[in-house]
């Protein structure tokens, strides 16, 4: 997903070992960006969507479980956070910890929250909680401006509830979620201008289809007047 | 992509005339079961003497097969209404041929391990990679298979009727193609000499009925739903009858159901042939009375050279997406050597909102939303890509026909060039 990239530009050149490890992978996950810079993504007991073939994705299927990897970063839906994947943050505690509880769909172009926010916010509070705990910080990533602008927040104990749904973002040194939170920003900004410069191409394309119409309607006018008919009125 | 039903390799289950139909993936919405199952009843009806089982796989979903077959007892309770209101009558004679199987994993290879499987019907596909793993298994394990996504596939409808046709008896198979080159070559006879009149089902085909234009001897061919029209049809009495769409024609929608029921009485009323593809023939006619199906003839779509004008010979169509280029005009040109095109306004090219401009008293209007609701894929096109396809078709088949000695004119006007340019002014 979009804030996966936001992550990577965030933590690129921070730590020693550039290690990911997914609990789950969805159809529309792209980790090929963090492999093609020579990040290692590596599965530990993978929740799957749909069957996939992990390896032509690049993503290697690791022997043993999740304690043995030891990577700095963790990502994975929601419902793979087992109680013994939380123990695993509890006595681990990686450097970042993404917790995905929406996804984008594939069809619809735009980013869109499929989770459903009241079954999960409970969750999300109680994942919240235990990051808190352990002394990170939280963000979220979400969705603006009609859901199709991504962007990353702080989530400051006062708007946990009121920005869900959101991928939940624990960085135990706040200055990566305040970096995936400028990347989004400059990336938002981009996208603005991005649309109203299409805006403004398909208003011209617009004007040119509305002249076309007025050339093709003439012809057209021509071409029944040279069907004339006094019994049989087209189109009536 | 609309892959046509594959088959590799075929296994003794896909040989045999038993049918073991496998829907695939599981279910996990009660809405999509029944929809599916109301599309299962409409299709499978002509192949359901040689059904005995319909596998039904769901994950998440808490039904049993008994409730299943208790919810195809009283399917109207549940049923959509867009679909055919004969559907959940039909409905009643698949209980206890339902079956329904826990699909936990989604893994392929292991949800089309439900024993004897031998179609696959695809009703939905979550990603593009799926449509390659779904050939390879089928290739592999020797199991016909079709993509059929309401949603995704905009050749669903027909891919579901191919599939049925490909499985009927063989025996009723043969008769559907024997019947074709008979009953053409009595038409020939027939038409020998006269001139013949096409008429599509535009706004205009209506006023012929007040220019009391003279047809003399002439036969007539009449499409899709211009049979509503009765006070043109008593006029014409035409002597055949082409349909060929998957959707408003064979499918299993209010609309296509009004479609047939109108095409039934047509039949009692009128001494006249329906000429369609051979994929439909047998779902059109399991809505029609039996006394009519020998008068429902089919001929098949494929790769040909040129245009095929002599359908007597080789019943054989190039596929094309507008009846009047896939059906009426070989039929016509196979039939005689003069011919008159009316009703076949097309539109204005900037209103592209839809495929024409259809006559009202030749439509079923009122039906059309539900149409859409059931074929949702079908409606998501751009009409003026068909538009210009169309116009492209029509004037090469007009190229070939006059090579071959035809006369074809245009008696109508036409928004479309390759029928103004042969307009002739007559009525």
């Amino acid at each position: 997903m979009f804030d996966d990239q936001f992550l990577l530009a965030a933590i690129e050149g921070r730590f020693p070992i550039r290690q990911v490890t997914i609990l789950s992978l969805r159809p529309e996950d792209d980790f090929e960006p963090f492999t093609k810079r020579g990040w290692r993504v590596v599965s530990a007991g993978i929740m799957l969507a749909v069957e996939t073939d992990l390896a032509a994705r690049g993503i290697e299927v690791a022997a043993g479980n999740i304690d043995n990897l030891g990577s700095p970063v963790v990502i994975g839906d929601f419902a793979a956070f087992s109680d013994d994947r939380r123990q695993y943050l509890v006595s681990r505690t990686p450097e970042v910890v993404k917790v995905n509880f929406v996804s984008s769909v594939i069809d619809g172009g735009a980013f869109l929250k499929t989770a459903d926010p009241d079954l999960n916010k409970s969750g999300m509070l109680d994942m919240v909680g235990l990051f808190r705990q352990l002394g990170y910080t939280c963000f979220g990533s979400t969705w603006y401006r009609d859901d199709v602008e991504p962007g990353v927040a702080l989530l400051d104990g006062t708007n946990d509830v009121s920005l869900f749904p959101f991928n939940l973002l624990a960085v135990k040194d706040p200055s990566i979620g305040h970096s995936m939170k400028l990347v989004g920003e400059i990336y938002a900004g981009q996208s603005r201008d991005a649309a109203m410069e299409n805006a403004k191409l398909i208003g011209k394309l617009d004007r040119k289809i509305k002249e076309r119409d007025k050339y093709i309607m003439m012809l057209e006018d021509a071409m029944l007047a040279l069907q004339p008919s006094d019994k049989i009125k087209i189109g009536s | 992509m609309d892959a046509s039903p594959t088959r590799s390799g075929i296994s003794d289950l896909a040989m045999s005339t038993e049918n073991r139909i496998l829907l695939y993936p599981a279910f996990t919405e009660r809405e999509r079961l029944i929809d599916e199952l109301a599309r299962a009843v409409w299709y499978f009806e002509p192949i359901r003497d040689v059904t005995p089982k319909i596998y039904v796989l769901v994950r998440g979903l808490p039904i049993t097969t008994a409730e299943v077959d208790a919810m195809l007892g009283d399917f109207a309770a549940v049923m959509p209404a867009y679909f055919d209101s004969e559907i959940a009558e039909w409905a009643k004679r698949w209980t206890g041929r339902i079956e329904v199987h826990p699909d936990p994993d989604g893994n392929l290879e292991s949800s089309w391990s439900v024993p004897g499987t031998s179609i696959i019907l695809c009703w939905e596909l979550q990603t593009p990679e799926r449509y390659d793993d779904i050939m390879k298994i089928g290739e592999r394990c020797g199991i016909i298979y079709t993509f059929a996504s309401v949603t995704k596939n905009i050749g669903e409808a027909a891919n579901r009727a191919r599939i049925v046709h490909e499985r009927l008896r063989p025996e009723r198979k043969s008769a559907i193609y024997e019947a074709a080159p008979k009953v053409l070559q009595k038409l020939k006879e027939d038409f020998a000499g006269r001139e013949v009149y096409v008429y599509g089902s535009g706004p205009s085909v209506s006023q012929v009925i007040d220019a009391k234009f003279d047809f003399g001897d002439g036969c007539h061919i009449v499409c899709n739903s211009l049979i509503k029209n009765d006070e043109l049809m008593d006029i014409v009495r035409p002597k055949i009858v082409v349909c060929a769409d998957p959707v408003f024609h064979a499918g299993p929608s209010e609309y296509a159901a009004e479609f047939r029921r109108t095409l039934n009485r047509f039949l009692h009323k009128h001494d006249a042939h329906v000429v369609t593809l051979v994929d439909y023939v047998a779902t059109i006619c399991s809505a029609l009375d039996e006394s009519h199906w020998d008068r429902v003839i089919g001929v098949s779509q494929g790769d040909m050279p040129e245009d095929n004008l002599n359908l007597i010979d080789n019943q054989t169509v190039r596929p094309t997406e507008n009846i009047l280029t896939l059906l009426m005009l070989p039929l016509a040109m196979t039939l005689t050597d003069k011919i008159s095109i009316l009703g076949c306004d097309g539109r204005s090219f900037v209103q592209d909102s839809y495929f024409w401009k259809h006559d009202t008293k030749s439509q079923f209007g009122d039906l059309m939303e539900g149409a859409k609701l059931t074929h949702p894929a079908f409606f998501k096109r751009d009409f003026n890509d068909y538009y210009i396809a169309h116009c492209q078709v029509l004037e090469r088949l007009f190229v070939s026909g006059e090579r071959a000695g035809k006369r074809i004119r245009m008696i109508t006007p036409s928004y479309l060039p390759p029928l103004a340019k042969r307009y002739e002014a007559v009525i």
